[in-house]
């Protein structure tokens, strides 16, 4: 037992995706294995499968490890081709399929199901990795402010930006939907486009006609196809839930959101937006939005850049359209002279439809892209015509008022908020950006859209700016920890404790916490920068300050000792370096970097491929969706093999009769407790002679650190419920003569040790405890893994209860989800000694906890049942 | 003393792997040119003498080792780094590794690539 069964590892789930889907088709398995399982039935010697138990536990976590690793490739400091993504895909196939066939071997086929989900997860990887053409599964219909990072390959580039604008910077933007490519895709399907695409490119192929002809053939094929009943209902939808949601008669604008657009390839311009859309006109314009991927130019743009336009595919934003007083575009950086600190604005009055297409009539600002933002020059037009929002729908021009003609269109106060909303973006997208813009009827700013900017000339010298600014600068801390994540950024800093989180954030704010926590986690979509002075660039923290590109640096050590609350710092997250203050040429720096990693078709391949791969979202064993048929990833798999198989092992009866394995022994313990012990090698002497084993026996550390806490005087003897005898023996001593809360049949008390790993599953009366842990040398191998759930009483006192347990866990540094009566806990990466102790602590609270439902009958014995926990296991190690 | 603490050859066919070599390398200040054809690198390598060469092992047409005896016959100084698979690095080791100045598997750190050059370039600027 080399590496770590670490079930533990809860990742990012992925919240574009449907939760469940139930699985189709029965030709599941024998497509992976070609000959039928021959696992030759009920028959196999206990020895044997605890073999594959163990075998089960290397490949688990042989399949973790391969997950770490590729999540840190993800973190832009190495370098890997498609190669890896190709090699990585094999590997965890293995793996799986060795834990799924294991599993079967050990729980006599009872899981044969796990294949099939298996074979589906496998074929969405595979097609992952052979096509860059990937369309998400996703609803038909998502909320703008629902949509993150992930949805980028549902909804396109520009619905991404702007949601996560709403989302992540609270800015303000139209409210609406995004209707993903998977409609797009059912709507070519359904309506039979698809074979006319095939034939006009074909033709095209042939030189047969050129992009214009082909417009003249796709454009009307695909404005008058009918919608499939499915996405004109979500289009419907979108329409009435706007409609509700804002009351009144609004009108709609209807926004092009390509695959690629924005992102590696820009099809900036090329497909139009429908403007002023009365509600029953909104599936027409999706359609005619859609059919502009088919334009003359974006058919030319797709040819030049050897994209098939049989891949072409659009997602479509629906939102509510806002009656512009003004509008128009900022470029954050004067993309002519990108050595400047000014951003360039443009307003027109009305709806500033002008500015995007290029006409006149439009006030220029250069303002300054320091606080105050100061206009630094203007040029104002004599403006004539403006565009309005026509009552019939659509959109028309109009002449602009005498009074309005020579008086800029905005004020300075406005342009300062429009100013710094920008940058604030800007910040976010870590790159110079084109933002368009306009003022709603009561003078507020709204966010229309926001893409990078290319910047053709950007300075050359950048590196050596950066490099010599930094060099001005000192830092607070210098190359220390560890990159979750690259970048720069800039804020304040807040510090972030394990046990409650900050109430007033800043905007953007530097995080500062000594412990990955849960309440950091909550708090990575805001923030500027994660500075952490433990943590692993693996964990659970890392992969969602991943998912958003926060730069960070873990495990520096003395970040909250250094960095005080309120300081504004520079976080530079290439060189593991942080500075006082704000040093503006390595912000700079970033924003005009040429290749941006995370548009590579090779990290969002292994992106794409690890949402199907790492997310856990079998997390509660007792719930009723713990089955095979919901296990949608790798890591739910081999989660639920996990689980199961040691299940699986418990409920053998042999396990108590069979006389002839020697690798089953009866624990002999002070205390009432039936405990069976598998050892699956070195976890006990060696010598033992009879079926029995005494404490003394036991040389799995984590098993030992563990009993002599749940044996320690005072955490057992401890009778805290004040219940009669009778009842305390009943609940505590035989498990087989209570029914278990999930089994059907009772469940023993076992704990399957080696060396260093220790799997033990109590049923204590009417709750189950269940603890997965490894100990070792190896401090990234260490952690424990920790459930409790059930109780006899009602629910209230249980969860109370519950909640007791997770305050004295998260002092001890868990991480801990608590859900009624349930609570899962974690802890990692600890070294040896420091894991030892929290073993002795989680057997004390084992044992403290057993009857102690009872007596929670109100919120304040939450408190006093901690401190009396703290209290009297602390004078116990002193006294020791 | 040149500009640069090193010029640097990056050869590679998957063109992600020269464009953020690239950058990186850059954003330390070195000089970089970078080719996913190994043919037009050798050509280069006729009329350029770099401090250090980066060059995929495995390439279609030109292979890694073609490149390294283009560099050894135009300038014996300049140091040769190979980027292999996993796999092919033992298998290499034993026969043809004299003249390269190590090996390294991709997916690599780039902050060991880095180290990496400029302990080739060292040596490189010394010989010379």
């Amino acid at each position: 037992m080399g590496s770590v069964p670490d079930c533990t590892k809860v990742c990012h789930a992925d919240n574009a995706a449907p939760l469940f889907e139930d699985p189709e088709g029965d030709k599941v398995g024998k497509r992976v294995f070609k000959k039928p399982f021959d696992f030759g039935g009920r028959h196999h010697s206990l020895k044997s499968k605890i073999e594959k138990f163990q075998s089960l536990l290397r490949e688990n976590n042989h399949v973790l490890d391969l997950i770490a690793e590729a999540n840190e490739m993800l973190s832009g400091d190495f370098l890997f081709d498609m190669q890896y993504p190709r090699q990585l895909a094999a590997k965890l196939e293995s793996s799986v399929k060795n834990v799924i066939v294991d599993l079967n071997y050990i729980a006599d086929n009872r899981y044969l199901e796990l294949l099939r989900s298996f074979d589906k997860t496998k074929s969405v990887i595979d097609s992952i990795i052979e096509s860059r053409h990937y369309i998400p599964r996703t609803p038909l219909l998502l909320p703008l402010d629902k949509i993150d990072r992930d949805a980028r390959d549902a909804v396109g580039g520009k619905m991404m930006h702007l949601g996560e604008l709403k989302v992540r910077l609270r800015i303000r933007i139209p409210d609406g939907f995004a209707i993903p490519v998977r409609a797009c895709r059912m709507f070519f399907k359904k309506s039979n486009i698809d074979d006319r695409i095939d034939t006009v490119a074909a033709a095209l192929d042939a030189g047969e006609i050129d992009a214009k002809e082909a417009e003249k053939i796709l454009l009307p094929l695909v404005r008058e196809a009918p919608l499939p009943r499915q996405v004109l209902g979500a289009i419907r939808q979108a329409v009435s839930l706007i409609g509700k949601k804002r009351g009144g008669k609004i009108i709609y604008a209807v926004r092009s959101s390509a695959i690629g657009e924005d992102g590696a390839l820009s099809f900036a311009g090329l497909h139009d937006s429908v403007l002023g859309v009365l509600p029953g006109k909104v599936p027409q314009a999706y359609k005619q939005v859609v059919a502009g991927l088919f334009n003359s130019r974006a058919i030319l743009y797709r040819r030049i850049h050897k994209e098939p336009i049989q891949s072409a595919l659009m997602a479509v934003g629906i939102q509510e359209m806002v009656r512009a007083t003004a509008g128009g575009v900022v470029y954050t950086v004067d993309p002519n002279r990108p050595d400047e600190d000014a951003m360039i604005i443009t307003a027109a009055p009305g709806l500033g439809k002008m500015i995007v297409d290029g006409g006149g009539n439009t006030d220029q600002f250069t303002v300054s892209r320091e606080p105050p933002y100061n206009v630094i020059s203007r040029k104002l037009a004599a403006k004539q015509e403006m565009y309005q929002t026509a009552l019939g729908g659509g959109i028309q021009l109009v002449g602009v008022p005498a009074e309005d003609k020579n008086t800029p269109v905005v004020s300075e106060e406005f342009l300062a908020v429009l100013a710094e909303t920008a940058l604030r973006i800007e910040h976010c997208m870590k790159r110079a950006v084109d933002i368009e813009w306009c003022r709603d009827e009561n003078g507020e700013l709204v966010i229309l859209q926001a893409r990078p900017l290319k910047i053709e000339n950007a300075p050359t010298d950048i590196n050596r700016i950066a490099l010599e600014a930094s060099k001005r600068h000192k830092p607070l801390i210098a190359n220390r920890g560890m990159v979750a994540c690259k970048g720069i950024a800039y804020g304040r800093v807040v510090h972030v404790t394990g046990e409650e989180a900050p109430h007033d954030l800043p905007h953007a704010p530097v995080l500062v916490a000594r412990n990955p926590s849960p309440h950091l986690a909550e708090l990575v979509p805001y923030a500027a920068a994660v500075v952490t002075d433990v943590g692993t660039t693996t964990g659970h923290l890392a992969t969602i300050i991943r998912e958003f590109r926060i730069p960070s640096i873990m495990d520096t050590a003395v970040a909250t000792k250094i960095l005080k609350d309120g300081m504004d710092v520079t976080v530079d997250a290439e060189e593991k370096t942080i500075y006082e203050g704000k040093v503006k040429e390595l912000l700079k720096w970033q924003i005009f970097r040429v290749a941006e990693f995370e548009n590579t078709s090779e990290y969002r391949v292994l992106k794409r491929m690890l949402r199907n791969v790492a997310p856990l979202n079998l997390k509660n064993p007792h719930h009723r969706k713990f089955l095979p048929k919901y296990c949608r990833t790798y890591h739910d798999m081999i989660r639920f093999a996990h689980e199961k198989s040691v299940e699986a092992l418990q409920n053998d009866r042999r396990l108590s009769s069979s006389t002839k394995n020697s690798a089953c022994r009866r624990l002999n313990l002070d205390i009432p407790l039936d405990l069976t012990v598998i050892d699956m090698g070195d976890g006990l002497k060696s010598n033992l002679k009879d079926r029995r084993c005494n404490i003394e026996d036991i040389t799995c550390s984590p098993f030992l650190s563990l009993i002599e806490g749940l044996t320690a005087p005072g955490a057992w003897s401890a009778n805290p419920a004040g219940m009669d005898f009778d009842s305390f023996m009943s609940s505590a001593m035989s498990p087989t003569a209570i029914p278990s809360m999930t089994a059907r049949r009772p469940m023993q008390n076992l704990a399957i040790i080696s060396d260093n790993y220790l799997n033990l599953s109590l049923h204590l009366g009417y709750h189950f405890n269940q603890v997965d842990s490894f100990v070792s040398e190896t401090r990234n191998d260490n952690y424990i893994y920790f459930r409790f759930m059930g109780g006899m009483t009602d629910n209230s006192r249980r969860s109370r209860r519950a909640r007791m347990i997770a305050v004295i866990l998260k002092k001890h540094d868990f991480m801990v989800e608590a859900k009624g009566d349930f609570i899962v806990a974690r802890i990692k990466k600890l070294d040896r000694a420091a894991m030892l102790d929290r073993l002795k602590m989680t057997g004390y609270l084992i044992g403290f906890t057993r009857q102690l439902d009872v007596k929670m009958v109100n919120d304040s014995m939450i408190e006093r049942n901690v401190s009396r926990f703290m209290e009297e296991f602390y004078k116990k190690a002193e006294i020791e | 003393m040149a500009a640069h603490e090193a010029e640097v050859l990056i050869i590679d066919d998957e063109s992600i792997v020269c464009e953020r070599l690239k950058e990186f390398l850059e954003s330390k200040s070195l000089y970089v040119e970078t080719f996913t054809d190994s043919e037009k690198a050798i050509e280069r390598l006729n009329e350029k003498q770099f401090d250090v060469v980066v060059t995929d092992y495995k390439m279609a047409g030109k292979t890694g080792m073609d490149v390294l005896l283009s560099v050894k016959e135009n300038s014996p100084e300049t140091q040769v780094i190979m980027i292999t698979a996993y796999a092919t690095i033992e298998k290499i080791r034993g026969a043809e590794t004299v003249g390269v100045f190590e090996f390294i598997n991709k997916p690599f750190k780039m902050s060991s690539m880095y180290k990496l050059i400029t302990r080739a370039a060292k040596i490189t600027r010394k010989l010379r």
